[in-house]
């Protein structure tokens, strides 16, 4: 299989443009559902995410200059559009009817799941409350394995704001574990 | 060396959630968090054409017609609408004030002229004129009497 620079170049001088994406999607585009659904938790709402993700790299391809990975700005594009989305469903639940705390309540699958236990659910609700860039750092240090330079790239910080991110969030859920 | 370094440091971050939560929650939460409707991914792809398709479709559609259209299309309207009144209203008005400017543009002396020319028209003795017709015609006898016989 093409590599992801070949696949750029070849879709950037129009030569089978749709061919190059198609690999380029079939190469990452688990990596970025499962990104995208650790976050919002729910299959309709990853699937319509990673769609609009998958038609912004289409639209921004052209001038992408290869000064860092394709798989970091990649990612860095879902991370935004995921941040997009969950905003916007904050604002869409505060005025409507989730006016009791203000919180984002998705509709989260994994309650629903069989599988689901107390402590699962306990586990759901515990990186729920996170605050979206603190969770989206610990989905990508613990889950996805990623160094924090890439976390940094991605989440547009630095290291050492990756860090203390990560840091943060495992403070945070022993304050939840504790409080429950 | 620093791949060990890199290594041992995601471990300890791992092992600080894995002492708050079991290494099976998490990674159950993991699994559930990535289950997805059979063959996805399969025509994932597909979904994603279809879908820049139905955007670029209504792209145009806003180039073409972007949100202000309306107002302009109305604005439009109102504008040949009122103009169309205005320009009626101020052609009425100029036809009455050509008018008046017509007759005033006749000086006193045409109109006088005018009126001499034609007073012999106003001053017309129109009974005597009548009886004169009637002698030299005998048959047209206007009287009261004869035009009651006629009637009759």
């Amino acid at each position: 299989m093409a590599s992801d620079s070949e696949l750029i170049v070849q879709f950037q001088q129009k030569n089978n443009r749709e061919q190059a994406f198609t690999q380029l999607m079939q190469k990452h585009q688990v990596k970025v559902y499962h990104q995208i659904k650790r976050m919002v938790l729910n299959h309709d709402d990853a699937d319509d995410v990673a769609q609009i993700v998958w038609i912004k790299i289409w639209d921004k391809l052209d001038g992408f200059k290869m000064e860092s990975e394709f798989s970091t700005w990649l990612f860095r594009i879902a991370y935004n559009e995921t941040l997009n989305f969950i905003a916007k469903e904050k604002r869409k639940s505060t005025s409507s009817l989730d006016q009791d705390n203000g919180t984002y309540e998705n509709h989260s699958s994994l309650t629903d799941a069989p599988k689901s236990t107390n402590i699962q659910i306990q586990l759901e609700q515990a990186i729920k409350q996170l605050p979206e860039k603190q969770r989206f750092v610990f989905m990508l240090r613990y889950f996805e394995e990623l160094n924090y330079e890439k976390i940094a790239s991605i989440t547009g910080t630095t290291v050492g704001g990756a860090k203390a991110n990560y840091h943060q969030a495992i403070k945070k859920l022993e304050e939840f574990i504790k409080g429950h | 060396m620093e791949q060990n370094q890199s290594h041992n440091e995601l471990n300890n971050d791992q092992k600080l959630a894995e002492q708050l939560f079991s290494i099976e929650s998490l990674s159950q939460f993991n699994e559930n968090a990535l289950e997805t409707p059979h063959f996805y991914f399969e025509n994932f792809n597909a979904r994603v054409f279809h879908k820049m398709e139905q955007t670029n479709k209504s792209k145009f559609l806003s180039f073409a017609f972007p949100k202000w259209t309306s107002y302009a299309v109305a604005a439009t309207l109102l504008f040949a609408i009122a103009a169309t009144f205005i320009f009626t209203n101020n052609s009425l008005q100029n036809q009455t004030s050509t008018a008046e400017i017509n007759i005033q543009e006749i000086s006193n002396d045409e109109i006088e002229t005018y009126v001499n020319e034609n007073e012999s028209l106003t001053e017309v003795d129109w009974q005597s004129e009548l009886t004169k017709y009637s002698e030299h015609n005998e048959s047209f006898n206007l009287n009261h009497d004869s035009i009651e016989t006629n009637i009759e």
